[in-house]
């Protein structure tokens, strides 16, 4: 119950509005202070993880063991050109091979001489 | 890179908090900018002393750049958590404060009358509504403060203060009649006519 001696409630509530519209207080130093501690425990990013070295495959470690790519690269074309042209066989070819083994044809090549000629030779 | 300090202005302080969570100092100038004069000025209510009213304002703070890095959006206001925060470390300050006064000797009754005097005149109204929130119970006054000067409505002085809306209105009722009764013998002080 509202008494002679209380302060309206309109007084107070002018009271209260001048509070609020009243200038804050000044702290332009203690912000400096704040920002300070904000920059001094500012959470770090996570480094990324180091980078570990990828496994070796078959192929990385074939080539690493022939002297690299280049010439894993360069033995594997050299495979594929030599298995075309023994399955071609083209004329240009043929011929220039013919006139080294005219002499001595493949079919009598004796590449793993038998125990016979080696006893008829002695 | 941090944001220029203009392109952050409109940014929420849940956001802010992220992006220095996040590395961007940027983030924690425009709260530092937004948020310290507001609990500066509700600690120096509460505790009705400017040097401790820094020294909580700050360490409300670190604790809000602490939690930075847990904060999760939508799950609480940084307004809400941080004046939560100040307003225990006020509480705690008050406490200690009765503490050290119960056990030194009392120290001599301040004489209200100068001011009462110096109430009188008008550019001290202010100093005479603080006078009379200083005292006013704890829990009235700050009560009173957050929702008549802070502007809270009572569902964030609830939250705030962690108890319901029920309790809040009372303690700003009863704040009120407080003040007002307070202020009462002063009121040719502060300018104001009996008109009853």
């Amino acid at each position: 119950m509202k008494t002679h001696t209380d302060t309206p409630a309109h007084d107070l509530d002018d009271l209260f509005a001048e509070a609020r519209a009243a200038v804050p207080l000044n702290s332009d130093l203690l912000q400096g202070r704040v920002f300070a501690d904000a920059l001094q425990h500012q959470p770090k990013l996570a480094k990324p993880l180091a980078k570990t070295p990828a496994r070796l495959g078959f192929w990385r470690n074939l080539a690493a063991g022939l002297g690299g790519p280049g010439v894993l690269a360069g033995l594997g074309t050299a495979a594929v050109a030599g298995a075309m042209i023994g399955f071609v066989q083209p004329p240009s070819l043929s011929a220039f091979t013919d006139t080294f083994f005219a002499a001595a044809p493949l079919d009598d090549l004796d590449l793993l001489p038998g125990v016979d000629a080696i006893l008829t030779e002695g | 890179m941090d944001m220029a300090f203009d392109a952050l202005s409109d940014v929420s302080n849940e956001a802010l908090l992220v992006l220095y969570a996040n590395g961007d100092a940027g983030g924690a100038r425009v709260l530092t900018h937004r948020l310290v004069p507001r609990i500066l000025g509700y600690a120096a209510r509460l505790l009705a002393d400017r040097v401790e009213a820094e020294d909580v304002a700050q360490e409300a703070m670190l604790r809000l750049w602490r939690v930075a890095p847990e904060w999760r959006q939508g799950e609480a206001m940084v307004t809400t958590w941080l004046y939560r925060v100040t307003t225990n470390l006020c509480i705690d300050r008050l406490r200690q404060r009765r503490k050290a006064t119960s056990l030194d000797e009392a120290p001599e009754a301040e004489d209200a009358s100068p001011r009462a005097e110096d109430a009188m005149i008008e550019a001290d109204r202010m100093a005479a509504l603080n006078h009379a929130i200083a005292a006013l119970p704890d829990r009235q006054r700050e009560a009173v403060i957050l929702r008549h000067i802070e502007g809270f409505t009572n569902p964030e002085i609830a939250a705030v203060m962690d108890i319901g809306i029920e309790a809040v209105e009372s303690l700003i009722a009863r704040g009120k009649r407080g003040l007002s009764a307070i202020l009462s013998d002063r009121r040719e002080e502060l300018g104001y006519e009996d008109t009853y």
